[in-house]
């Protein structure tokens, strides 16, 4: 143990002289590993933090020299008070409890008799502390599955369950005025609300049931914790859009549903505010003591993808595919590919003479390439360089729910 | 707030965030997820209303402050932490 401290230890030395702007990193690494205390641990974390910001290159040398010294004075500890590590085995996975089940169809169906518009025989689940994501075009029948699911309406068959809820139930009955009181449901279109923001939050949770000290501790958590804190007195008209989700946000989060289901939550949000939101998402699903099943809907696949564990694709009122989204594509045959250019699609054909590929479309937005399996990102992008192809945008979506758009 | 069973490694790894999101300067971010680690993990509601105050005062301006002002406002939030970790442990 001594002399594998004492040999990092010369070895981040010798790094932060040599080139501390990438050695930071590795000093922080054998800080949480090494630090025999919490106050050695925050104080090179916090010196991090400040060489991370610094711009004078004094102060940044300066700062270099106190990791020094900070990393001498850690191993230069007696051996009896270096502090032992013991490697933890990784969990066995035969014991990695399954995911619980919050809400499951088996053959829901529903038909509009006046547009013909069939949804048809759906089998999904969402299970707590997961996120779904679900794409597909306008009218293909996500928001009147959204709406069944949160019982704003009755399938015509097939069943829906709610096993995670219903377990607290008397009997485990169902019973949609209890299973409600668990589901929250942002639709596409917010509804205008009166009063200001931190009004309606202390109101949402009085509703159910919470008051008192409890009731300002709620709110002021999901104030901060979506960053509504400077918009926390404001009224419906003084809102932006962006804010007004943050809004629905929090009042459908701040009495702890089991169950959220958000309608095209991202649609009228910039690329910024829609990758926080997802990611504040991300992390509250993921609670320890208040995990939530979340479904989204969204025409943004990218940045879905990237935060859901799962992905339902419908087409005309069916789901086209469910699974797990790092399965997507796995069992694929070729590779896809998407670009935008200035040039037109005989002019790129011809600059790609001799390349090994199958069938190049233009949708009327972008082009779609597909190629061989062994034709990798780099080698495609590489190909396209060389034949003086300027492209705009370059995307892999042989993994994507873009591709089943196609 | 419910009492729950929480395993070691959990706790750990949370914490292990956080210090990282401080070390490379996303202090924003840190301070949302000490919320989260302390609904989380703390017994009572004090540490929140602690967590709560070091999350006002980041957003009143962390990135521009002082380093002598966002210092001890960051050892207060990493000692935050580690005191929810050890009344967990």
């Amino acid at each position: 143990m001594e002399n594998n401290v004492r040999i990092q230890a010369a070895e981040v030395t010798r790094l932060l002289q040599a080139d501390p702007a990438s050695a930071t990193a590795g000093f922080v690494e054998f800080a949480m590993e090494y630090a025999s205390d919490n106050h050695q641990l925050h104080r090179a974390l916090v010196l991090k933090l400040n060489y991370s910001s610094a711009t004078d290159p004094r102060h940044r040398q300066q700062l270099v020299k106190e990791m020094e010294g900070l990393v001498q004075s850690i191993s230069d500890l007696p051996e009896a008070e270096l502090p032992v590590h013991i490697e933890e085995e990784a969990p066995n996975q035969s014991v990695v409890a399954t995911p619980k089940i919050v809400c499951q169809t088996e053959g829901i169906s529903k038909t509009f008799r006046k547009s013909g518009f069939n949804l048809a025989n759906i089998d999904v689940s969402f299970s707590l502390g997961e996120i779904t994501g679900v794409v597909g075009e306008n009218g293909n029948g996500k928001t009147t599955l959204f709406r069944i699911l949160v019982g704003e309406l009755a399938s015509d068959e097939g069943q829906i369950r709610y096993p995670y809820i219903q377990q607290d139930l008397p009997n485990q009955e169902f019973d949609w005025g209890a299973i409600k009181q668990e589901i929250a449901f942002i639709s596409q279109d917010i509804p205008k609300w009166f009063g200001s923001v931190r009004d309606n939050l202390h109101y949402e949770l009085a509703i159910h049931g919470i008051k008192g000290q409890e009731n300002d501790d709620e709110v002021d958590y999901i104030i901060y914790r979506l960053g509504l804190e400077e918009h926390q007195n404001k009224s419906w008209s003084q809102l932006s859009g962006g804010y007004k989700l943050r809004f629905a946000l929090a009042r459908a989060l701040v009495w702890k549903p089991k169950f959220l289901v958000i309608d095209e939550p991202l649609a009228n949000l910039d690329i910024k505010a829609q990758l926080v939101i997802l990611n504040d998402l991300r992390d509250l699903a993921n609670s320890y003591r208040y995990p939530l099943s979340i479904v989204i809907s969204s025409q943004h696949l990218h940045e879905i993808e990237n935060v859901s564990d799962n992905i339902i694709f419908m087409r005309n009122g069916e789901v086209v595919y469910y699974g797990k989204t790092n399965e997507l594509g796995k069992e694929r045959d070729d590779n896809t590919f998407e670009f935008k250019t200035m040039l037109s699609l005989e002019e790129i054909e011809k600059r790609l003479a001799g390349l090994e590929y199958y069938h190049i479309e233009n949708t009327g937005q972008e082009y779609i390439i597909s190629t061989p399996l062994h034709v990798t990102y780099n080698e495609l992008l590489a190909k396209f360089l060389a034949a003086g192809i300027e492209i705009e945008y370059f995307r892999n979506i042989s993994q994507s729910t873009k591709k089943l758009f196609v | 707030m419910n009492i729950v069973t929480i395993p070691r490694m959990d706790i750990e790894t949370r914490k292990e965030e956080i210090q990282l999101l401080i070390a490379s300067n996303n202090l924003n971010k840190a301070a949302k997820r000490t919320m989260d680690f302390v609904r989380d993990f703390a017994a009572d509601r004090t540490p929140m209303r602690r967590a709560i105050e070091l999350s006002r005062a980041f957003q009143d301006g962390a990135t521009t402050m002082d380093n002598t002002k966002k210092n001890p406002l960051v050892f207060q939030l990493l000692e935050l932490i580690d005191d929810v970790s050890l009344n967990n442990a």
